[in-house]
């Protein structure tokens, strides 16, 4: 077996391996997962699918809660059944080398050079890499990178037999993360590419009745047509789209913001040295995932995912095929094989202490950020007999994983249960404004769980009132303050 | 001719600086918060769009006629990043752009009737990004009623140049010399207190403001109307004017 192992091999295992090792080997800093655990082991307790939201104490609004990410919620709950967090990672890890192996797969079939496609995929996993952690999102990738490869197959070996696949992917996609539209776009670039490439409508039929098939099977959840609806909503959400980092229009001023611009430089210098010119296909699937890049710093994953298969093409033109001048050495092969088997071993959370050089900020399951000694107070101490928590928002989804039922958080990184107004009134108290206290009355706020660091100006405000506000607790990143026994709500709540 | 084109496809790009001043630097956090010109230039910026489209624009030329000279991506990209890095950078992106824009169009062979409608466009876009851009227009009651109180002035930014002007140098309005006049400090203060922190009495003592020209639309106005410790003499067409009432 090892003799037939060439250097074809090495680059596929380090390609697909170093996908592997970059998720496995970080700590959990987006805290999203967490809320998503503890939505599917209420689901797994209830044995029903959860249209409420106990978890959170903030008003919310109006009519059910709508969770299209139930079945994310469950994965990610059978994962953390199966061996805690560390399992949680490691299976987000396979999830990832999945994706950039099929993102693979696809762009040897648009170029025909494997190492080329290996480093289109280097380019695509550096675009990707700040948003690979473990989250429902990160479910979609392989979906996504299937529809990709379906797509491709059939561009470049007209070979159309995965596309009936891809509704039957869709429902999955469905109920697994809102970002399904992503697959329906790719379609849609491939549909009206074709028809733009031959100038006739009707070559694009395989593309149209998949992507019909595709909406039809997205309509295939708990909620019907209502999710689309619930997804239109959740795009031109106001308080989505201005107060978080990762809905905000990519800039320079976020880190993905040059890797971005610098992406769509190179492939554009490409373009222009290459002497093979780009099919209609593939130039609108550039410019429609281009553009949903610029509109949203959380789209640029999907950029370097869809952008792939072109880039490795392009390379493949500029560079081409070099026979082979070196002998190939399968045992040398294996060797390097066997070192990244080890690497994947060693980066599992469940190893990776024993790496020496590893910082340790990347030795534990969570990020440093995360608030484990507040996590672990409020474990161990009630709340206060009346009112609400207010927290760091940034906290929520530790903190509800941490302590929830004992206390309940009063907002997490679920922007879509409330109403605005809470989010903008929230805002107001941890700035904090002028009508900051009459605001904690209004919510029936008894206690704060704060970030010293993200809400020092309230912090210093509830030192200086000592007669209202006791200080319970205080470590180096948190503190907790509750009303002072004298001081009664102005509203109850 | 298609010089002239390009000279009008780019001059949306310096609309936005024409109230603010033509300046080169980099983003800023806190002056990004005031201005959308100080922030990295994104889908949302003035101008944002129109600065992309133009690069793409010249791209798609030059990928059609395989014609562009080494020199004229060295300058698309000189441009572009300057602009991305600082959305008022976009009048550098300007001047970069349009002889490499006019290159690629002059090798289009337009009809003159093309010409005149992408120049016409350009003219537009230009003028309706100024137009919309344009700052708050400050009352003229307004500056009557500040000229009437003595004292340092703590103004809404776009207004105090102008303020500065019309009330001599018997008043002194802070940040009259524009957005790069004052400290990162100040900035921070002047946030904070519009956008009505608590503590914003005290930072405007810190300040040594004697009197406040603000437009209506921020947050601290209304605690400025109920506070006993400023006195409104002004409030109307957008603009309040309020004096300290107490030492």
């Amino acid at each position: 077996m090892i003799r037939s192992l060439t250097l074809r091999h090495v680059w596929v295992v380090i390609t697909v391996g170093a996908a592997f090792i970059g998720p496995a080997s970080n700590p959990i800093g987006l805290q999203d997962v967490l809320w998503t655990l503890l939505r599917g082991q209420w689901m797994a307790d209830h044995a029903t699918l959860i249209t409420t939201d106990p978890f959170t104490s903030a008003p919310h609004i109006a009519g059910q809660t709508l969770n299209l990410q139930w079945l994310a919620d469950l994965i990610y709950h059978g994962l953390d059944a199966l061996g805690g967090l560390p399992m949680v990672i490691a299976g987000t890890a396979l999830v990832v080398a999945l994706t950039y192996g099929l993102v693979l797969a696809a762009a040897i079939t648009a170029s025909g050079h494997l190492r080329l496609s290996c480093v289109a995929v280097w380019g695509a996993y550096a675009l990707g890499a700040s948003n690979l952690s473990p989250r429902p999102q990160t479910l979609a990738y392989p979906l996504f990178a299937f529809f990709l490869l379906a797509v491709v197959r059939s561009e470049w070996r007209k070979d159309s037999r995965l596309l009936w696949a891809l509704p039957f992917l869709t429902v999955v996609w469905a109920n697994v993360h809102g970002s399904f539209f992503t697959g329906w776009a790719l379609l849609g670039c491939a549909a009206l590419g074709r028809v733009i490439a031959t100038r006739n409508v009707w070559s694009a039929k395989p593309y149209v009745i998949t992507l019909v098939a595709c909406v039809i099977a997205s309509a295939v959840t708990p909620a019907g047509v209502g999710s689309l609806f619930y997804l239109a909503t959740m795009s031109g959400n106001q308080i989505v789209r201005d107060y978080v980092t990762e809905w905000a229009p990519t800039s320079f001023g976020l880190r993905e913001g040059p890797l971005f611009f610098g992406s769509v430089a190179i492939l554009c210098g490409l373009m222009l040295k290459s002497r093979r010119r780009l099919t209609p296909f593939e130039i609108i699937l550039l410019l429609v995932f281009g553009y949903l890049a610029w509109s949203s710093v959380r789209a640029v994953v999907w950029w370097g995912l869809a952008m792939a298969p072109t880039l490795a093409g392009l390379l493949g033109d500029i560079f081409p095929a070099r026979t082979q001048n070196g002998r190939n050495v399968p045992v040398l092969n294996a060797l390097i094989i066997a070192m990244v088997g080890c690497l994947v071993v060693v980066s599992l959370p469940q190893n990776k202490a024993m790496v020496p050089i590893l910082p340790a900020d990347k030795l534990g399951v969570f990020s440093p950020e995360t608030p484990v000694k507040l996590g672990e107070y409020l474990q161990t101490h009630d709340p206060p007999p009346t009112g609400k928590m207010l927290n760091a928002q940034g906290w929520g989804g530790y903190l509800e994983w941490a302590t929830w039922p004992r206390h309940q958080v009063f907002l997490d990184g679920r922007i879509e249960l409330h109403p605005d107004q809470v989010w903008l009134d929230y805002l107001e108290i941890t700035f904090p404004s002028s009508r900051w206290r009459s605001l904690v009355d209004q919510y029936g706020i008894s206690y704060f769980a704060l970030d010293k660091m993200e809400q020092a100006d309230l912090v210093a405000d509830l030192r200086a009132d000592a007669a209202t506000w006791h200080l319970d607790y205080e470590d180096d990143q948190a503190v907790v303050f509750s009303r002072a026994p004298l001081s009664a709500l102005a509203t109850p709540p | 001719m298609a010089y002239l084109v390009a000279a009008a496809l780019v001059l949306p790009l310096l609309a936005p600086e024409v109230w603010g001043g033509f300046r080169l630097g980099p983003a800023d956090n806190v002056l990004g918060t005031i201005a959308p010109t100080e922030q990295p230039m994104s889908l949302r910026s003035p101008g944002g769009e129109w600065a992309i489209g133009l690069a793409l624009v010249w791209f798609a030329l030059a990928y059609w006629r395989r014609s562009p000279t080494w020199w004229q991506p060295i300058l698309v990209i000189l441009g572009t990043t300057a602009a991305l890095i600082r959305s008022g950078n976009a009048w550098l992106d300007a001047v970069a752009l349009v002889v490499p824009l006019g290159v690629q169009i002059s090798s289009l062979r337009l009809p003159h009737r093309v010409v005149v409608a992408a120049a016409a466009i350009g003219l537009l876009t230009a003028a309706f990004t100024v137009w919309t851009t344009r700052p708050p227009a400050l009352p003229q009651a307004a500056v009557t009623a500040a000229q009437g109180v003595p004292g340092t002035v703590f103004a809404e930014w776009q207004w105090a140049p102008q303020l500065q002007r019309d009330l001599g140098p018997d008043h002194h309005v802070l940040a009259a010399a524009g957005l790069a006049s004052e400290t990162p400090s100040f900035w921070l203060d002047y946030v904070r207190i519009t956008q009505d922190y608590e503590q914003w009495p005290s930072e405007l003592r810190g300040l040594n403001a004697d009197v406040l020209v603000l437009s209506t639309d921020y947050p601290v106005v209304e605690q400025v109307r109920s506070s006993a410790a400023w006195h409104v003499v002004y409030d109307g067409g957008g603009a309040l004017v309020a004096q300290r009432a107490e030492p």
